[in-house]
């Protein structure tokens, strides 16, 4: 009995330790993440990382690194091994739990990390056969050697970071959820790739659209969605001869009508995504050399999407922004050329309604007879729950999706399982990393023409220009060679006729180069006029950024860096410019009250600018939504999804007939006019405007309405930045928007000593304890470009740079 | 006791830069075996000496950086002042090191009962 306190307290004591080193719901260990020498404490970052001379593992030559004043790492080496080995190294360096998690997502493997909250995100990734199209890209990169010894070099760099690490070192979010990392592999790589391609080509209207036929009819499509607006300034400019015939494909004397369908996208892209590029000849420009510029816009995140990086080896000297977990640089220049890329949005993602033979799904009809499935068995491992396991069906059309379909004919809301496969660019095998490492070498037009041969997917505008005074634009990727409107509804998986007939060859794809009006520009916009031979997509841009940024680049004349800078925070909204207007000239003044008719003023005299500090952005916005919704609403009254006409489009049609049939509220006795709807809109946007923002004041301002935040890559509470008072929208050149927006500002001249520019809303470090973790944000949200430091030859011993900037360069010496 | 309270705290900073966490324990039970009083000082005298040194390194890290991360944390946790997290980490270790005193006090007071 004596030794019963001390028992007591000794138990209590073990127990206090195992309470601490468990992970609590959301709450990590309490006892290793509190430890102020290696828990969140050992995370902040005291010192710049420091000068380096060493032995390093792995190498096969001597490497030099040198970081810049942001931290940019600036790696020189001798042979590609250690070039991409390091760049794996230092993006593992700084990125690691970025580079882990957009794989895992990739992979449908986040529930393994996280939890039962995200199988189903999971499951869909699986039954999109995003690992399935990664294992083909690795295979197809396999027979390519110098494209594989990047892979393998690459992931090599990556490994030696982590086999680097102690469990105290894991970065900050490894802590928080209680994970280690896992080695790096070519797929990993692969599966990142397919990851882009997933944000930025897996758009598609498939199923909408085929309701929205059956609903609505063919006039209707015709009258909203078949019709270019008048504005439209196309990429490939109208005057553009195509003197080619098209290579024929054979279609349906009549077009399949699917069964009407409930499946919602489940990865949805939101409006954000969306870019610009442009560059301009010598002959425009102040310098009298070529100025490009390109700011894609993405989701905004923390770390950021890029890393910015300058690579120099054998017969190869590239400088720019390059995606956290593939080697190279994606968006940047050389000391001849710089490229830079939007999206293209072609329709590249199909739906196959599919007849199985039987509820075994072993074979399914195909040109008049049954041919045989393959299954895949996916193993969604979850974190505190049960494995589950998801047999994936495979047709040649591709991986099987069951939804629901509406049964039109039987009792309302009676539903039954049909099945959809997908078709998509993503399943077909490519190298895309090839691409870049000939992009990143490239010396002039036909090299840069070469290298996006190897490219597939997600499509780009690729702008050019050279230190030769070239500029080009390549609608560039991979097409489907389709007949008009295939894929654009749900397509007969019976019949081989709505199968992909091949591809649009290279040398008919849209392209421009040294065009007369001096520049070339792309902002997500339709490619070409309607008179190019082949059938792309229906579903683009609206005009706006692409016509401001057109009339723009034709209207100056001796071009600066400066004007550059001046067009890619251009907040200028060609939306409102067009329909404000019609909006006040409708409103019924005598219905409003003081304060409403002082808000009415404000729009009045405004110039159309989207900026932080005025207040008539935020009220046109709300009541644009709300008059949009007015007119649409009572027809879009199905309980499965329809397609919505695009802003330009509706707008286009209010100011041919602003009391066209839909303007009616069909389900009340009295017929509104636009001039009811207009007013009633108004005054509600301006309730609900009063409602989050309080009385009529600075509160109001643009800037704080357009709600900026930055979050972290998981959402998790503190890492972001909320609320950054911020200039832009959704139709303007400056595309910020909500949480969205240009990722990667660049402006390059290409003069013999290039000179660039560029920020993007984030820092190099992925470390939340680094002050280079957001450290650009400010630069970014105001505008304001850096510098980019480009070496022809290591820094240090020559005299290329200033003391003062030579002294605040770190440099590492490393030797195998 | 003064001096096995310095002994405490400093071994304690000591061994968390080259061991785990829970090394915050093992001075407490080294020294509370020499210490004749009783529990609840045993306790108290274990709890405040790494209270102590795992507070200030905490509070160091925290106003060198400029509250850098412990702002992001704060934050995360749902905290409004960010001193609140070095509470927390101080009394996370002297919980440890107390219970480890007062195990090792309570061992030695049971031995000599006989």
């Amino acid at each position: 009995m004596k030794y019963l306190p001390f028992s007591l307290s000794l138990a209590a004591g073990l127990a206090l330790i195992w309470v601490l080193s468990t992970r609590w719901g959301n709450i990590p260990p309490m006892g290793p993440f509190m430890d102020p020498d290696g828990g969140f404490w050992a995370q902040v970052e005291r010192q710049p990382p420091s000068n380096l001379n060493d032995q390093f593992l792995g190498l096969m030559d001597s490497v030099q690194v040198f970081f810049d004043d942001r931290r940019v790492p600036h790696v020189f080496a001798q042979n590609d091994h250690d070039l991409y080995f390091m760049q794996g190294f230092l993006q593992a360096r700084d990125r690691l739990f970025q580079m882990e998690m957009q794989t895992y997502d990739a992979a449908g493997r986040l529930s393994e990390l996280i939890g039962p909250s995200l199988v189903e995100r999971d499951r869909q990734s699986r039954r999109w056969g995003m690992v399935f199209g990664a294992e083909k890209a690795v295979a197809e990169v396999q027979k390519h050697e110098s494209s594989w010894t990047i892979f393998k070099a690459y992931s090599a760099g990556v490994n030696a970071f982590i086999s680097s690490l102690e469990p105290e070192q894991y970065p900050l979010e490894y802590k928080l959820l209680d994970i280690s990392p896992e080695p790096w592999t070519p797929l990993k790589t692969a599966l990142l790739l397919k990851n882009m391609t997933r944000t930025l080509a897996a758009g598609n209207n498939d199923v909408s659209h085929s309701n929205t036929l059956a609903y609505f009819g063919p006039e209707f499509i015709e009258q909203f969605f078949d019709k270019d607006h008048d504005l439209l300034d196309p990429i490939i400019p109208s005057s553009r001869v195509w003197d080619f015939e098209r290579v024929p494909v054979s279609r349906p004397d009549t077009l399949f009508v699917p069964k009407v369908a409930k499946s919602i996208q489940p990865f949805p892209v939101p409006e954000g995504i969306g870019s610009n590029n442009w560059a301009v000849s010598g002959e425009k420009t102040a310098s009298g050399y070529p100025i490009l510029s390109n700011d894609p816009h993405l989701r905004l995140t923390l770390p950021s999407i890029w890393y910015e990086i300058q690579l120099h080896g054998p017969g190869m000297n590239t400088y720019g922004v390059s995606l956290l977990g593939a080697p190279g640089v994606v968006i940047g220049f050389n000391e001849q050329i710089a490229w830079g890329v939007t999206n293209v949005a072609p329709d590249v993602l199909d739906w196959y309604e599919i007849r199985f033979e039987n509820q075994k799904k072993e074979r399914y009809w195909h040109d008049e007879q049954w041919k045989v499935t393959s299954k895949r068995i996916e193993e969604i491992h979850v974190r505190g729950g049960e494995t589950i396991i998801d047999t994936v069906v495979y047709t040649h059309h591709g991986p099987v999706s069951e939804v629901s379909s509406i049964n039109t004919d039987g009792q309302k809301g009676s539903t039954e399982p049909i099945y959809h496969a997908l078709r998509w660019i993503a399943h077909e095998p490519s190298n895309e990393i090839r691409a870049f490492y000939q992009l990143n070498r490239a010396e002039n037009y036909d090299e840069f023409v070469e290298a996006l041969t190897h490219y597939q997917a997600p499509a780009q505008n690729f702008v050019f220009a050279s230190t030769d005074g070239d500029i080009a634009l390549w609608v560039n990727g991979r097409f489907p060679n389709k007949w008009d409107g295939q894929g654009r509804t749900v397509s007969d998986g019976t019949d081989p006729l709505y199968d992909w007939q091949g591809w649009i060859p290279r040398e008919h794809h849209p392209f421009t180069k040294n065009p007369e009006r001096g520049f070339v520009s792309s902002a997500n916009q339709e490619s070409t006029a309607p008179d190019y031979p082949y059938y792309m997509d229906d579903v683009y841009a609206p005009f706006e950024r692409g016509r401001r940024i057109n009339q723009r680049l034709s209207e100056l004349e001796n071009i600066t860096k400066e004007d550059m800078q001046a067009l890619l925070m251009d907040n200028y909204s060609y939306h409102a410019a067009e329909i404000l207007p019609n909006m006040l000239s409708w409103i019924q003044t005598d219905s409003l009250n003081a304060i409403q008719s002082e808000v009415l003023d404000s729009l009045q005299i405004w110039n159309y600018y989207n900026n932080a500090s005025y207040r008539a952005p935020s009220v046109f916005r709300s009541w644009w939504y709300k008059l949009y919704e007015a007119i649409l609403v009572d027809e879009y009254d199905a309980d499965f999804p329809l397609r919505t006409p695009a802003r330009d489009r509706l707008v286009q049609q209010l100011k041919e007939d602003s009391n066209f049939w839909m303007v009616d509220n069909r389900t009340t006795e009295v017929v509104e006019t636009i001039e009811d709807q207009a007013t009633r809109s108004f005054i509600l946007a301006l309730n609900d405007l009063t409602e989050a923002y309080g009385v009529w004041s600075d509160d109001w301002d643009w800037g704080w309405v357009i709600n900026n935040d930055i979050p972290h890559i998981t959402q998790t509470n503190g890492l972001g930045v909320s609320d950054l008072y911020s200039s832009g929208g959704a139709e303007s050149v400056n595309a910020t928007r909500g949480s969205s927006g240009p990722s990667w500002r660049m402006i390059v001249e290409l003069g013999p000593e290039i000179k660039a520019w560029g920020v993007y809303p984030g820092g190099a470090s992925g470390n939340p304890g680094s002050p280079n973790y957001d450290h650009m944000i400010e630069s970014w949200r105001t505008g304001k470009l850096y510098e980019l430091h480009f070496f022809k030859e290591p820094p240090f011993g020559s005299s290329s740079l200033p003391d003062q900037e030579s002294k605040s360069l770190v440099k590492w010496s490393l030797r195998p | 006791m003064i001096i096995l309270f310095l002994l405490i705290a400093g071994n304690a900073f000591f061994l968390n830069l080259v061991l785990p966490w829970w090394s915050a324990a093992l001075p407490g039970l080294f020294f509370g075996y020499r210490l004749n009083v009783t529990p609840i000082r045993a306790f108290g005298l274990g709890f405040f000496a790494v209270f102590l040194a795992w507070g200030a390194h905490a509070a160091y890290v925290h106003i060198a950086s400029n509250g850098v991360l412990s702002s992001r944390m704060a934050e995360l946790f749902g905290l409004t002042q960010e001193w609140i997290l070095i509470v927390i980490t101080a009394v996370i270790g002297g919980m440890l090191s107390g219970c480890a005193t007062l195990t090792s006090s309570l061992l030695a007071h049971s031995r000599n009962k006989k």
